[in-house]
């Protein structure tokens, strides 16, 4: 088409303002799920650290690592780290039957999926056997 | 049957004469059935015949009428004002994140142009390039339900209002044309996925979206182009996996 | 002005026009093709059909009777040889947009399903579920990408057909977006822009659907066809006119006066079949114009339901369960659940007859060629000759890609042998079209376009109607060109704006339903017997509520003449082999084919 061509057009570009975010409850609770992947972090970053230390020398390190959690405010952390993960662990779980699109069988003319619903209590029933094979195995090293 | 009033406060702006929008207000009276669409063409009818927005089937499947109502994207035509409160404006705007062409008509030619661009169409294999046209292939129900609610898609635009991502960056291919793609790659009748693949897994691909998951919730269609993001997002990371350990393979 | 130059222009981007371009562009690639819509493709109407596209494929099904059914259907008034060509090439075309990846609904092993629908003897109506337009019309937009050699022009609207020596050689277009006018000089012309059911009041069109490419054709002499059958569907909801598919009753959907009293059975449809055993041509299966006029009757005797946005009967589908209807007919129960509040899995569903499809229009051969050279017109706009008097459901989907291609081909053909028109006389032509077209602008008017288009739906709902005596037509005739003078001078209220100016676009698109519009009601007028969806309740002695073979076995022509009324004149109907005969249906039909069994055995 010839560029010479006139338009009248005059389109308006809205700007994208920095807290464009607080416009719906839908992406402050989105900012927020990203925003526990820093606590997520945190907690990542404590058990590296537990292990420089019991690595560098295991009886200091223990030693450190029982100093470290008395501290008020390391308790405190923990508990929002806690919190912010096990939210992030609801909003990913139910988030993931998406990536699995699964039929109820193979039979061709079988156009169920297997529901979301269903994933996700799979997915927390992982999660609680998880948990109880963990607290066994501490139970058992202590 | 009692008529009640709503009150709108529509964006406006010409791009004639009018250097940013501005909002002009309304009132429409309505009934139980009144939906946005007709509410907007009384006040064109009556009120306002300057007013532009683009319309047609009054039935939710072309797609031309969608705009943000009070702040979320929706198509006019299946907005209906019995869920407003009456005692409150509504506020209506154009499609977000698109530029304003004229009062709620934004231009969606970025959008057009991402459609074209992902190969949306039948790629054979090179044994049913030349299928007689007397017989069809052979695709089981299941087959079918694989693609299906991907190809609900209408094109009205709404995902791209919806998704922060498309907000942030212009180059993101976006929900529907990563659902599109997604569509015609898990088709039983195509072959193209190899080909789509580059265009899935480049930067503006499926990995810009960092799942929000709006897109799913606004799509008056329930295409669920989130999941169909995150279904490419697992096909291109095989892809990955596979290309690291035959690598030159295209 | 901006000029660009194609082999073949293209007016429309839906069913037809699409698979027009692509036609083009399969026959050879080095064509340049225009491909001109006021709306992006996939906004077309052919979006909203639902049920399907006919196309034989069972094993109890053949051409002769999908051709027979077709025939009797339209009351005779088809073009036979042309019906011939139809059925013969519908179920490759069909195939072809299997293979274009339309998911058309399946068998369990994989082949491709069919349902009931009505006026058909067999079941043949390809389906996608109850989006089967919407499904065609998205396949044949992906598909045309493939095409380097098919240029769009969105959002371009046509304001007139450029014309040197009596020969189509392009078109003047707005271009919505930039607000700028732009000529497209073309070898060969093709309109596939669609009805024009705006011209009425309640329809199920969308509001694109206003007969443009009808009007430009008239304009420039090309007649237009059969113009006064305009197909009024059974079942729109009531209110808004939304489209409920005849696949409601394809699939067992049943209809009921206030009584609970399935009154098909009393208008030659019965007898009465059990409920969820829909039967072909009986009942519920009836064709439209039956199953339309017997709600007309049936309001007369009162035994419809008033409801507050009228009156209605009761399309029933309950019984058909949550399951089925979802799988189905999911498009349906979203629709009724959205613009009627209603579950159909829990209630039925209101409904009445509503303004769906214009039967007649642009003059063409079998070929789709008009009369005027290097112009062709297909799909709903044209007047093929193959709906007659009375469309059957699922043949015009069909219709939009099986004669969608024959233009395609005989435009590219045709452009092969001519040249381009001149340049300078061309441009010359368009910058006195949009002269005349702007003149709109002068704002100097003192009439309102949306009066005159409401003046006008209601005026051809009360004359132009599911039944028709003369005076009300000629109240309508005369409202009509009182119209048309009021158009002169209406107002339009921005006069600055360029840039998508809806106001500009509405009135001139006003221009054209209005033409359209009157040809409807002229041909209606004159003639006077009862065919098909033209049904009267006039004459001496009430004769014209008969058929009239001896006199009406006949095209009604309408043609332009300026600002006055259309002429009319008559054109011969092919008959091949076909001889008329009385339109039956129900247990008359099965009793009519045993008796012409007998006769063959006879011989």
């Amino acid at each position: 088409m010839d560029n010479n061509v006139k338009s009248y057009r005059k389109p308006y570009v809205r700007p994208v303002k920095a807290n464009w975010w607080t416009d719906r409850s839908f992406y402050i609770k989105y900012m927020l799920r990203e925003g526990t992947s820093v606590f997520g972090l945190i907690v990542a970053l404590e058990f590296l650290l537990f292990i420089v230390a019991i690595l560098l020398n295991p009886i200091q390190g223990a030693y450190f690592i029982t100093n470290f959690f008395a501290n008020p405010i390391v308790i405190l952390v923990n508990v929002i780290a806690l919190i912010s993960v096990m939210y992030h662990t609801y909003t990913w779980f139910n988030l993931m039957p998406l990536v699995v699109r699964m039929f109820k069988s193979k039979e061709p003319t079988d156009t169920k999926l297997i529901p979301a619903k269903l994933m996700v209590i799979a997915l927390w029933f992982a999660w609680v056997i998880a948990c109880v094979v963990i607290g066994l195995v501490l139970a058992f090293i202590r | 049957m009692a008529e009640k009033i709503m009150k709108f406060s529509v964006a406006r702006y010409r791009p004639e004469t009018d250097s940013e929008p501005h909002f002009q207000d309304f009132e429409v009276p309505y009934i139980h059935e009144t939906s946005l669409l007709e509410a907007l063409n009384y006040i064109k009818d009556n009120l306002e015949p300057e007013l532009s927005f683009r319309w047609s089937c009054r039935m939710a499947v072309c797609g031309s009428c969608a705009m943000m109502v009070n702040g979320v994207p929706k198509l006019a035509c299946k907005t209906f004002l019995r869920d407003y409160d009456p005692n409150k404006v509504m506020k209506i705007e154009p499609l977000a994140n698109f530029p304003i062409e004229r009062d709620l008509v934004v231009d969606i030619s970025d959008f057009i142009e991402k459609l074209e661009r992902i190969k949306p169409y039948i790629i054979p294999a090179e044994k049913d390039k030349n299928k007689p046209l007397t017989e069809g292939y052979l695709q089981t129900p299941q087959q079918m339900e694989m693609y299906r609610q991907f190809a609900q898609c209408i094109n009205c635009g709404i995902c791209y209002a919806a998704c922060p991502q498309y907000k942030l960056n212009k180059d993101f291919i976006g929900p529907a044309a990563l659902t599109l793609l997604y569509r015609y790659n898990i088709d039983s009748r195509d072959a193209g996925a190899r080909e789509r693949m580059k265009i899935m897994s480049q930067d503006e691909g499926v990995w810009s979206c960092t799942f929000v998951g709006y897109c799913s919730q606004v799509c008056p269609k329930h295409v669920d182009p989130a999941q169909a993001i995150q279904l490419g997002k697992k096909a291109s990371a095989i892809d990955y996996v596979i290309k690291m350990f035959k690598p030159g393979e295209e | 002005m901006d000029i660009v130059k194609a082999d073949v222009a293209i007016v429309g981007a839906g069913g037809t026009g699409l698979r027009a371009a692509i036609a083009v562009a399969e026959q050879d690639p080095s064509l340049k093709i225009a491909l001109i819509s006021k709306v992006y493709p996939m906004r077309s109407h052919t979006v909203a059909a639902e049920g399907g596209a006919a196309g034989v494929v069972g094993a109890d099904d053949s051409l002769e009777k999908h051709f027979e059914d077709t025939v009797a259907g339209g009351d005779w008034l088809c073009e036979q040889d042309v019906v011939d060509y139809f059925v013969a090439h519908t179920t490759e075309e069909l195939f072809q947009l299997e293979h274009w990846g339309c998911p058309w609904s399946r068998k369990p092993n994989g082949e491709v399903n069919v349902r009931r629908f009505g006026g058909m003897k067999v079941p043949r109506t390809w389906f996608a579920a109850d989006k089967s337009g919407f499904h065609m019309l998205h396949t044949l937009f992906q598909t045309s990408i493939k095409y380097p050699s098919i240029k769009r022009f969105d959002e371009h609207f046509v304001l007139d057909l450029l014309e040197e020596d009596g020969q189509i050689k392009g078109v003047v277009t707005y271009d919505i977006q930039n607000g700028v006018c732009r000529t497209i000089i073309a070898k060969s012309v093709i309109l596939a822009t669609g009805g024009a059911g705006r011209a009425y009041s309640f329809n199920t069109n969308g509001g694109i659907v206003t007969g443009d490419g009808m009007a430009l054709a008239y304009r420039h002499g090309v007649p237009l066809r059969d113009m006064e059958f305009v197909q009024y569907h059974p079942t729109g909801l009531l209110g808004c006119g939304v489209l409920m598919t005849e696949g409601c009753r394809g699939e067992g959907g049943i209809l009921v006066n206030k009584n609970g009293y399935r009154y098909l059975q009393d208008y030659g449809l019965g007898p009465e079949t059990p409920v969820g055993q829909p039967k072909n041509k009986y009942m519920e299966l009836g064709p439209r114009d039956r199953v339309s006029q017997a709600f007309w009757n049936e309001q007369q005797k009162g035994n419809t339901i008033k409801l507050p946005l009228g009156d209605a009967v009761y399309l029933d589908l309950r019984h058909l369960g949550a399951d089925y209807l979802h799988e189905r007919l999911p498009l349906i129960c979203e629709l009724a659940m959205a613009y009627a509040g209603v579950d159909p899995a829990k209630d039925p569903v209101p409904i009445r007859p509503v303004v769906h499809y214009t039967m007649g229009g642009i003059e063409t051969d079998g070929k789709t060629a008009t009369s005027k050279p290097g112009l062709y017109a297909a799909g709903e706009c044209a007047s093929v000759g193959i709906h007659g008097a009375n469309r059957l459901g699922s043949n015009s989907l069909v219709e939009t890609i099986v004669f969608g291609k024959v233009a395609g081909d005989e435009a590219a053909k045709y452009s092969k042998t001519v040249k381009f028109g001149n340049e300078d006389n061309l441009v010359k032509q368009a910058e006195a079209a949009v002269l005349k077209a702007t003149k709109l602008f002068d704002g100097k008017g003192a009439e309102s376009c949306s009066k005159i288009r409401h003046e006008m739906g209601d005026s051809m709902e009360e004359g132009i109607g599911i039944y028709r005596v003369e005076e009300t037509m000629q109240k309508t005739i005369d409202t009509l060109a009182d119209l048309r003078k009021r158009y002169k001078n209406i107002k339009i209220k921005d006069t600055q704006g360029r840039v998508f100016n809806t106001e500009f676009l509405n009135a001139i698109e006003l221009g054209y339903t209005l033409e359209v519009a009157e040809c409807m009601a002229h041909s209606a007028i004159n003639r006077k017997e009862s065919r098909g969806s033209h049904q009267r309740l006039d004459g001496p002695n009430g004769a014209y509520k008969e058929r009239d073979d001896k006199n009406f076995l006949k095209h009604t022509l309408a043609t332009y003449n300026g600002d006055d009324a259309p002429s009319i004149s008559y054109s011969d109907v092919k008959i091949t082999r076909f001889q008329p005969a009385k339109r039956v249906y129900g247990a008359e039909a099965e009793e009519a084919e045993k008796q012409k069994k007998a006769m063959e055995g006879n011989k």
